[in-house]
């Protein structure tokens, strides 16, 4: 994209509107997100050198490099410390790649996965799983037992984001106001739940339903990863495909159809598809806020609203996002840990009022 | 289109089973092994609650603890030592960069990822049992005691809690009917029923439970306030303090209907001295017995220092 | 190219359309005329697949309109609506390129400058959809049609086009250009049909009028055949008179809402 102007005479704020080449910007972002992890598997209450963590890296492999580490820093940075990057990679770029696509879908930027009852809907998802069906899973084999908890959170969610959607849905296409009040029972409608089950929930439960709550990268470990990944992978690759139709679905539902797009297959793909990825997350990780929200907003500010860059931009983004907060969250306060929630928030919520602030000219009448 | 290529959400679900099925069998292996007989002596010790750390520092091993959660408070001598946050959501690589040889915490330390993550790097785990009651308070204090290699103390600590709480508990049963309160704030109000150690301490002193008809916590109810008809209320003094003293504590539904509410005649007392079932037993008991024992005073509290 | 026989539209309980016989052939410009609510826009929808009628025929290049799959009804027909609902910050270029969607991007940068320099959109390309004047982004969205119509080879022959009142919001020197340019469509091929209000527009522009009165069509024909004074006041509820047009062979309608008398007699139909 070039650099555009407004001419003179024309009654809107004259305004430089400077587009990155996509191209060249996703590859940079690629780029950061290797680096930072890089850095990030470092880092960590644990004292490892950068030296030590590429000879463990490598051990695996055979190789064997002259420098010492003990099996406590080799068993930190192998099962604690580069699971939980690769979870936060995951998560966010699940969030964020989420967040695109249903803002895309509601045709309006302010939407985010929690905003929809997507998160929240998983939360009640996993809640009940832990609170109910904890005799039941108990009896199932270990690989199934760990799926149940990723599979009973994408239903919830996908039960909770489909009833959103249906009310907000309108001849043509879905109402904003709608959304957001169908958004806000949906959620209050599933914190009662979830406070419900606290209630009957006996202590043991509870306690392992609050863990989960807290919302935070602490339980990954490989295994759990291994269900979570191929799930939101697929759901990641789902959604990516929807770019061009997303597009369309930007000018209008009818004019979407008359271009060709199926819409109403394309809706029930971005909303199941968009459940899967946060409920896989989300019952892992917790509820993370303002990834959706912010990400997706702040690519579009630099390469526009296409989706065919807007979505790989938003996964990588998002996973930057998200491994750079997780590091603050295990480092600030070591060698105690913030949850990683209230990071994304006290860095979410500025840039989002500046993105706001800033956008207003840009936007025309939005 | 061709990108939307039908039965494709049939492949997703094909490959959720086999992700399910292949997941299990990538475990963390577990490192290194928990013994409760003949352990070596640990020289850099965590402890995850708040009794436990008492219980080392009462065996003299205070020296050895490198890190604590932060519902440790007591002795005060604890309170340099690095926290590792609430025993609930503890970070496993917090734990370890203290490079511990022992772990000890109850069965709230968690996420269980967590405790799992700092068995497989090779630090050793002690789980010991919270449950109320003087029973369970000397037993745990003996396994406090083998986890640190200090068996012949522990032993004699416990006799002497033990001894000293039976000392302590009054001759003659006083009957008096008691609220034990939770509160975190006026939205947090709950009532301790069967089974909790604010129950267990009121048995120890005489005292019954104005309410027995449930296990754990529950919210506070007018109505079941009023049927249960306390003659004092005992709450901790920071859940006190967050209620806004005893005028506030008055205005919870119910409450100022009861002949507790009515004479003012609230006991307020340290909640890890007092609940903890820990070294400091035998002290808090004899404050609430003491406390117990006193009429409401026109100012209405009674109990010591917050 | 497409043809109605005899189409209903009926929803809640109420009839929109009633047994519409239209047809529209490759290289003819045909305009739909009648009062507000006659049922133009939703005869417009249902000849472009968007509604389906309730009884009765459609048939586009002989094939009921049915059995037309989404991607194929795309590249056969291209409609202009009369809202958008973008408001996203697209650039125009970014808008109109949406148009060749259906062919999957072959020959599009070349469709694409095509329709922007048609328009005389070229020189806003890089603009922001979202700052346009709402004239501007009509235009803009005449574009992407125009595009979307250029099909794989650049020419619209053998395509629809379905116009819903394309001039709102346009100054007279643009109005006129696109209806230009909806003549010009036809003229390489391509059958036009358009929802117009300005009768002089569709007498100046089409090759045949249908006019909608309460969803039936009460007239159709040559402009010069339908559009009489008679006509006007009956079906527009507005006095006027038709005279040929000073310029053009086809007539031309004068309204005088105020006039206590008009000057011509008044012929019974």
């Amino acid at each position: 994209m070039t650099e555009v102007t407004i001419q003179p005479g024309v009654p809107h704020a004259a305004v430089r509107v400077r587009r990155a080449r996509p191209r060249a910007l996703l590859a940079g972002l690629a780029i950061a997100l290797v680096t930072v992890s890089a850095i990030s598997v470092g880092i960590g209450a644990v004292r490892i050198s950068p030296a030590q963590v590429v000879a463990i890296t490598v051990a695996p492999a055979g190789i064997s490099l002259p420098v010492s580490y003990d099996e406590a820093q080799a068993v930190v940075l192998r099962s604690i410390r580069m699971p939980r990057i690769v979870l936060g990679m995951i998560v966010g770029a699940a969030l964020a790649l989420s967040g695109a696509v249903l803002q895309g879908l509601f045709r309006n930027p302010l939407v985010d996965p929690a905003l929809v009852g997507v998160s929240s809907g998983a939360a009640l998802g996993a809640a009940l799983l832990i609170v109910l069906g904890g005799p039941l899973v108990s009896t199932l084999p270990t690989p199934l037992a760990l799926a149940a908890l990723p599979v009973a959170a994408f239903v919830a969610a996908l039960v909770t984001t489909a009833s959103v959607f249906r009310i907000a849905s309108v001849r043509g296409g879905t109402d904003v106001v709608l959304m957001l009040l169908g958004g806000i029972a949906v959620n209050a409608l599933v914190g009662a739940g979830i406070g419900l089950l606290a209630y009957v929930a006996p202590d043991a439960q509870l306690r392992q339903f609050t863990f989960w709550t807290f919302g935070g990268l602490g339980g990954a470990t490989w295994a759990s990863l291994a269900v979570v990944a191929p799930l939101c992978g697929l759901a990641a690759i789902g959604l990516m495909r929807l770019a061009r139709p997303l597009n369309a679905l930007l000018l209008g539902e009818s004019e979407a159809g008359h271009l060709g797009v199926p819409v109403e297959q394309v809706k029930r793909r971005a909303i199941a598809l968009t459940a899967l990825a946060v409920g896989a997350a989300v019952s892992v990780s917790g509820v993370i806020g303002f990834v959706g929200l912010v990400v997706p907003h702040l690519l579009r500010l630099v390469i526009g609203p296409d989706h065919r860059a807007l979505l790989p931009g938003a996964a990588i983004l998002g996973a930057l996002l998200v491994v750079v907060a997780d590091l603050i969250a295990r480092t600030l306060v070591a060698p105690a840990e913030m949850p990683i929630g209230i990071v994304t928030a006290a860095v979410g919520a500025p840039c989002f009022i500046w993105l706001l602030v800033h956008t207003r000219s840009t936007w025309g009448h939005a | 289109m061709r990108c939307l290529r039908p039965g494709y959400l049939r492949v997703v679900y094909g490959l959720l089973i086999v992700a399910a099925a292949s997941g299990g069998s990538r475990a963390a292996t577990a490192r290194g092994t928990t013994r409760e007989t003949a352990p070596p002596r640990s020289e850099r010790v965590v402890a995850l609650n708040g009794v436990v750390t008492e219980i080392v520092c009462a065996l003299g091993a205070g020296d050895r603890l490198v890190g604590i959660d932060i519902s440790s408070t007591w002795p005060p001598s604890v309170a340099g030592l690095p926290r590792v946050g609430y025993q609930r959501s503890i970070s496993a690589e917090g734990v370890l960069s203290l490079k511990p040889d022992l772990v000890i915490g109850t069965q709230d330390a968690g996420p269980p990822e967590a405790i799992e993550q700092i068995r497989g790097a090779g630090a050793r785990i002690t789980i010991v049992d919270n449950a109320p009651g003087l029973v369970a308070a000397a037993e745990r204090v003996r396994a406090v005691g083998r986890a640190i290699a200090l068996e012949a103390r522990a032993d004699s600590l416990a006799r002497a809690m033990t001894r000293d709480t039976r000392a302590a508990r009054p001759a003659k049963p006083s009957g008096l009917r008691v609220l034990a309160i939770y509160a975190r704030g006026p939205q947090v109000v709950m009532v301790s029923g069967r089974g909790t150690p604010a129950d267990s301490m009121l048995a120890l002193a005489g005292a019954r439970n104005a309410v027995h008809e449930f296990e754990g916590y529950r919210p506070l109810t007018a109505e079941a306030v009023v049927a249960a008809a306390p003659e004092a209320i005992l709450i901790p003094s920071t859940g006190l303090a967050s209620l806004g003293g005893v005028a506030g504590l008055l205005e919870q539904p119910g409450l100022a209907l009861t002949p507790a509410g009515k004479q003012r005649r609230v006991i307020q007392l340290d909640a890890e001295k007092l609940l903890g079932f820990g070294p400091r037993l035998p002290d808090a008991l004899r404050e609430l017995v003491r406390a117990l024992a006193e009429p409401a005073a026109a100012t209405g509290t009674a109990g010591g220092r917050p | 190219m497409i043809v109605a026989r005899g189409v209903f539209y009926r929803t809640g309980g109420r009839t929109l359309v009633s047994d519409a016989d239209l047809r529209v052939g490759a290289g003819e410009v045909v305009a739909v005329v009648g009062p507000n609510g006659a049922g133009k826009s939703t005869l417009l929808r249902m000849l472009g697949g968007e509604l389906k009628p309730s009884s009765g025929n459609l048939r586009l290049h002989g094939r009921p309109l049915d059995d037309w799959a989404p991607g194929e009804r795309a590249r056969a027909r291209a409609i202009l609506p009369q809202h958008s609902a973008l408001s996203f910050p697209f650039t125009v270029r970014d808008v109109v390129r949406l148009g060749r969607m259906p062919f999957d991007g072959a020959g599009g940068e070349h469709a694409v400058d095509a329709a922007l320099d048609r328009t005389e959109m070229r020189r806003l390309e890089s603009r922001l959809y979202p700052t346009l004047s709402g004239g501007e982004r009509q235009l803009v969205h005449l574009a992407r049609v125009l595009a979307q119509l250029a099909g794989e080879d650049g020419s619209p022959a053998g395509r629809l086009l379905l116009l819903d009142e394309p001039v709102a919001g346009l100054d007279p020197a643009h109005q006129h250009r696109v209806m230009a340019i909806a003549r010009e469509e036809a003229a390489r091929g391509a059958a036009v049909l358009a929802v117009l209000h300005d009768l002089n527009l569709a007498a100046q522009y089409a090759d045949a009028l249908v006019v909608l009165h309460g969803g039936r069509v009460v007239r159709s024909g040559r402009a010069a055949d339908v559009l009489t004074s008679e006509m006007v006041r009956l079906i527009f509820a507005l006095p006027a008179i038709v005279v040929p047009h000073p310029c053009f062979e086809c007539p031309l309608v004068v309204a005088h809402p105020h006039a206590a008398t008009p000057r011509l007699e008044e012929i019974s139909l």
